[in-house]
């Protein structure tokens, strides 16, 4: 694929809920490669962005290309076949209640892959512990975990098939500050590793200043400003200012120029 | 697709030349190709990665192991000619510890199982029994609070278990009294005993199957209901949030559930009543050409008020058997979708099981005091 066409491209999505248009000719492209941030104040459809793009909304109106392909006019099979290419973590982890953690992990491999029991095993002890989880994780059911490595957990489950894209929802949510920031390494090795595109929605103002390469900000339903994040701070914008120049966001801005 | 090479391997140079794609769709494929080779003696082996065209973190991660293995067979493995960034992806499948035994989980014996069941079963007898205790002083404190009693929920209740049901209980007991008719009648008609089927009726609809039919019915309708609504609401925590703002779910969401049944069940088994015998008329007015004057003035004359007061006063028993084992299975509900399914199943099966055991005793006990 030529590196100049993005790899996701969104261009005047339009989506109503009731009578508030939560994305107005929203425009944003991302480039193979990159790590996105996608920031915006409660309630301004940065989950909602997620979810039209995975095909899990349908939005009124424009246009989505992933890997170069048109997603809401596209057969099944096109769709199918570009699901198979992307990874999700969710906001809720959505791992399976009823299979233990391992299971979880070797599940997209069962069923996308024509691997034999062995190999799938191995693959997913070894992506198991690629994120971090101990090897006594293995049997235990979701309801055991605890936050974070229910994260972890769902992180591999994400990862497990080697895909081009991983959304990342709120990962940091929820975590201990050590946990946090061990899953910003986290987020950073997998990247350089396997060359991913990762799209990353989140409050989490230190995420953003470590990790990502560009950030995305939504506000009024359009995508406001996509910027560095050094520079999208020091932007004039009001709006932008309020959300980053809070006593927090000062703060997370210190830690990284030190 | 055609067949693809992904290894070849020069016995006399030591050399094992990788092309194609690796990535984790041809994997299988690969790993077949790589245990196809017969390994030369030569010490020193060559990878040349030079032909690959892509590789996932999968790929790295498997060629790494079984070079790892073949090191292990006192073969030099190195890597030539690989990609910066293949590199890169087996440079960190290097470094990642890669394997640890997972830990088994223990396989009961079937004795253990057994045991196990055994004493899960008492858990849950000894559980269900602390459960009602705790519904019955409940209730003791709710019942001079009449501001805690829950009118909107049990209306909700009765609305939903009761009202709504009512389509359907009307079509089963009508059926029901027509497929009696149908059946007896035949017999009775060989005896010229026609007039009977009043009896039969009447006695059958009212005093058995009105009331256990619509039991049944319940138990399935509104019993699983309940233990998915609470099931999720534990799996939710709402229930924990209800608890710690010093509501008992009991108050909230149990007693009403209980009371709503307790309501509604008497008066949706007064209904079956009336369309069982009104299905029993019609049939009996078509296949044994009573009228339906005749009937009901029979009706009158030989069905005691008895029959409908014994049949109508085991409705509130088997309303309070439903709600509190739909409610109890709901509680019961531990952290997994399939515990909600699994508890449904339950709450249903048991509630039907004591539906009738419970209608059989009421029988022998009547029987022995002759009502």
């Amino acid at each position: 694929m030529n590196t100049n066409t993005p790899i996701i491209d969104v261009k005047n999505l339009r989506i109503r809920l009731g009578d508030k248009w939560i994305h107005d000719h929203l425009n944003l492209s991302i480039n193979k490669g990159e790590i996105i941030g996608i920031v915006g104040a409660s309630g301004s459809g940065k989950t909602m962005l997620m979810r039209e793009i995975l095909m899990l909304q349908r939005p009124d109106s424009g246009s989505i290309h992933v890997f170069g392909k048109e997603l809401m006019h596209g057969t099944p099979e096109k769709l199918l076949e570009v699901q198979e290419r992307w990874g999700v973590l969710f906001q809720e982890n959505a791992l399976f209640s009823s299979l233990t953690v391992l299971e979880n992990i070797m599940f997209p491999l069962r069923e996308k892959t024509n691997l034999d029991k062995e190999m799938i095993q191995e693959l997913a002890v070894q992506r198991m512990l690629a994120v971090g989880l101990e090897i006594d994780a293995a049997n235990k059911y979701p309801s055991e975990l605890s936050g974070g490595m229910e994260k972890r957990a769902a992180l591999a489950r994400a990862i497990v098939l080697d895909p081009e894209i991983l959304f990342l929802d709120e990962p940091t949510a929820g975590l201990d500050p050590d946990s946090a920031a061990e899953l910003d390494e986290l987020v950073l090795r997998l990247q350089s590793m396997m060359g991913l595109t990762i799209v990353i929605i989140t409050h989490d103002l230190d995420t953003l200043w470590r990790v990502t390469d560009r950030v995305a900000f939504l506000d009024k339903g359009k995508v406001l400003y996509v910027d560095k994040i050094d520079k999208l701070v020091h932007h004039s914008d009001p709006v932008i200012q309020q959300f980053f120049n809070g006593p927090r966001g000062r703060a997370a801005e210190n830690t990284q120029s030190e | 697709m055609t067949k693809e090479k992904f290894i070849t391997f020069h016995p006399e140079t030591g050399e094992l030349q990788c092309h194609g794609e690796w990535n984790i769709a041809n994997l299988a494929k690969i790993k077949k190709a790589f245990e196809a080779i017969t390994w030369s003696k030569k010490e020193k082996i060559t990878i040349n990665g030079h032909a690959i065209t892509k590789m996932d973190s999968a790929g790295a991660f498997f060629l790494t192991k079984w070079m790892t293995n073949l090191s292990g067979k006192n073969l030099k493995v190195h890597f030539a000619d690989f990609s910066e960034e293949n590199k890169n992806l087996l440079k960190f499948s290097e470094q990642q510890k890669s394997h640890e035994d997972i830990p088994e989980v223990k396989e009961l014996s079937w004795l253990q199982k057994l045991g196990k069941d055994f004493l899960q079963q008492l858990d849950e007898a000894y559980q269900f029994i602390n459960f009602i205790g705790q519904l019955f002083f409940e209730s003791l404190r709710v019942l001079h609070k009449p501001k805690l009693w829950r009118w909107n929920t049990i209306n909700s209740i009765i609305d939903k278990a009761g009202a709504s049901a009512l389509p359907i209980i009307t079509l089963l007991s009508f059926m029901i009294g027509v497929v009696i008719t149908y059946q007896m009648g035949n017999e009775l008609r060989k005896y010229g005993a026609n007039i009977f089927i009043v009896n039969l009726i009447g006695f059958s609809i009212l005093r058995e199957f009105g009331p256990l039919l619509t039991a049944i019915m319940i138990a399935g309708r509104t019993g699983s209901a309940f233990t998915a609504q609470l099931g999720l609401m534990k799996v939710n925590r709402e229930i924990d949030a209800i608890n710690i703002m010093g509501i008992t779910s009991a108050e909230l969401l149990i007693l009403p559930r209980l009371l709503g049944l307790f309501i509604v069940l008497p008066l949706l088994t007064i209904w079956a009543d009336i369309f069982g015998v009104l299905g029993g008329m019609l049939m009996a007015q078509n296949i044994l050409s009573i009228t339906a004057h005749e009937f009901i003035l029979r009706f009158q004359h030989e069905i005691p008020l008895r029959a409908l007061l014994i049949g109508l006063g085991k409705a509130p028993v088997f309303a309070l058997i439903i709600a509190s084992i739909g409610c109890f299975q709901g509680i019961g509900v531990r952290g997994s979708s399939e515990s909600v399914g699994a508890h449904t199943t339950k709450s249903v099966v048991l509630a039907i099981f004591f539906i009738i055991v419970v209608d059989g005793t009421f029988s022998i006990l009547l029987s022995h005091f002759k009502l």
